[in-house]
């Protein structure tokens, strides 16, 4: 009779929660996982997009140096800095958006909910310190205070278990919302950051190019190697020395005569327009990327919903095409340190 | 509402600026030493208010913001047929200027 009095509470309180028995921990850590990939994919955009700021204002600078055109001004290094200052707020989120998906998938394997939960108020003060920084309206995102307490006591470890984490999951859910909220406008900011970054920095090459730096013998390498053409004895070096010899003196002569100037030999024109096409190819990768993270952003609201409801995950990762677009920026970073070797 | 001010006035301040920095080797070689001086400092406004642009909450969509985005576009319009219809560049310049003071004018009315 006795042991039936402390039976039933038990049978009643996984009863309550049978919502979540299907709930598998194995699909918490595989949602962990995107959310990571995700959050990681975003914070290096961000921090592209900062650095193509700086590299923006110290191409205008050697604009400004060579061809006549106006100097950086006050006004624009402080405008610059200030948007500067809002990607390093942004980039933050993403920091705790990870450290957040990070402890999730820790509570699939223990009881990390106490990480859990601060991880989320980290993630909630981070989202409100950019709307903050931006001038975002919407209320702002309160802290979670009882995740911790609210479950356990009575329930079979592995149901408590399955409860924090439709919670836990529910709670990352209604951030990411506000996240993609933010994200709307902010891909179109990027764009257009890269589209001024860009520019300039087409321009910034286009001189340097055009002051007779970079070697033409590089580029011909390339096409005269598979047929077998590209050796010293082929003359390669030497042809590049001499192009490159007659062009610059020929500039410098210009410079100090004030009379036609030198045409640019073919060779170097040549460099100017593959170096064009690279660095478009190269931002083409970076705003492709900008506009996946935003649509994963969503995927991933749609996997949480998924995921409380028990459904089990695709196979398939929704973080694939963002990892395919790093691995050809990786590429292209490969091959430029390549190349300067 | 604010949102949508903000991208049109970004948008706009956008176009002045880039048109601008495209057209501007062009026009400068055809000035004189105090035409191209002229000419930077245009450049260096219209750069000035584009980021301004970017950085600033821009929300305030009183009367006079709304009157000064109806030129700023018909300028912008304007600029850009110019330069299609190959114009003179003392007029291009001319309508240049113009849409870089209207472009400085309204990121300072709207902001808050």
């Amino acid at each position: 009779m006795k042991r039936r009095k402390i039976f039933w509470p038990a049978l009643l309180l996984v009863v309550l929660n049978s919502g979540c028995s299907n709930i598998d921990p194995k699909d918490a850590v595989k949602l962990a996982g995107s959310g990571e990939s995700v959050a990681s994919a975003a914070n290096l955009s961000y921090q592209s997009s900062k650095d193509g700021l700086n590299k923006y204002l110290e191409a205008e600078a050697i604009s400004a140096a060579f061809l006549g055109r106006p100097d950086v001004g006050d006004t624009t290094v402080a405008s610059i800095m200030d948007i500067s200052r809002q990607l390093q707020t942004r980039k933050e989120v993403f920091n705790q958006l990870n450290a957040t998906y990070k402890s999730f998938g820790e509570l699939a394997s223990y009881d990390a909910a106490k990480e859990v939960e601060d991880k989320i108020n980290n993630l909630s003060g981070a989202l409100n310190e950019y709307a903050k920084a931006t001038g975002s309206t919407g209320g702002a995102i309160s802290s979670v205070t009882n995740f911790v307490v609210s479950k356990g006591g009575g329930l079979i470890a592995s149901e408590a278990q399955k409860d924090q984490l439709k919670e836990a999951s529910e709670l990352i859910r209604a951030r990411l919302l506000s996240l993609s909220t933010f994200l709307a406008n902010d891909v179109e900011r990027l764009k257009r950051y890269k589209s001024e970054e860009l520019k300039a920095k087409a321009r910034a090459t286009d001189i340097f190019i055009g002051e007779g730096l970079g070697d033409p013998a590089q580029m011909a390498a390339g096409y005269l190697a598979d047929a077998g053409l590209s050796s010293s004895a082929d003359g390669v070096g030497y042809w590049s020395t001499e192009v490159r010899k007659a062009y610059i003196a020929s500039l410098l002569k210009y410079r100090n005569s004030n009379g036609a100037k030198p045409t640019l030999p073919p060779a170097y024109d040549a460099m100017q327009k593959s170096a064009a096409i690279k660095l478009k190819w190269r931002m083409g990768a970076e705003l492709d990327l900008l506009g996946e993270i935003k649509s994963s952003v969503d995927k991933l609201v749609g996997q949480h919903v998924d995921f409380e409801a028990g459904t089990p995950l695709s196979a398939e990762s929704l973080t694939q095409s963002i990892i395919q677009r790093q691995e050809l920026l990786k590429g292209y970073e490969a091959a430029k340190v390549q190349s300067k070797s | 509402m604010a949102a949508t001010l903000k991208t049109n006035i970004v948008q706009q301040a956008k176009m002045n600026y880039d048109t601008l920095d495209d057209q501007y080797d062009a026009l400068y070689s055809a000035q004189t030493t105090k035409g191209r001086d002229q000419l930077k400092a245009m450049l260096g406004a219209a750069r000035d208010a584009y980021w301004k642009a970017e950085r600033d909450d821009l929300r305030d969509d009183n009367l006079y913001v709304q009157q000064l985005m109806s030129e700023l576009k018909a300028t912008n319009e304007n600029v850009q047929s110019a330069i299609a219809a190959q114009k003179k560049a003392a007029q291009i310049i001319a309508l240049f200027a113009e849409a870089v003071k209207l472009v400085a004018a309204v990121v300072a009315l709207a902001a808050v």
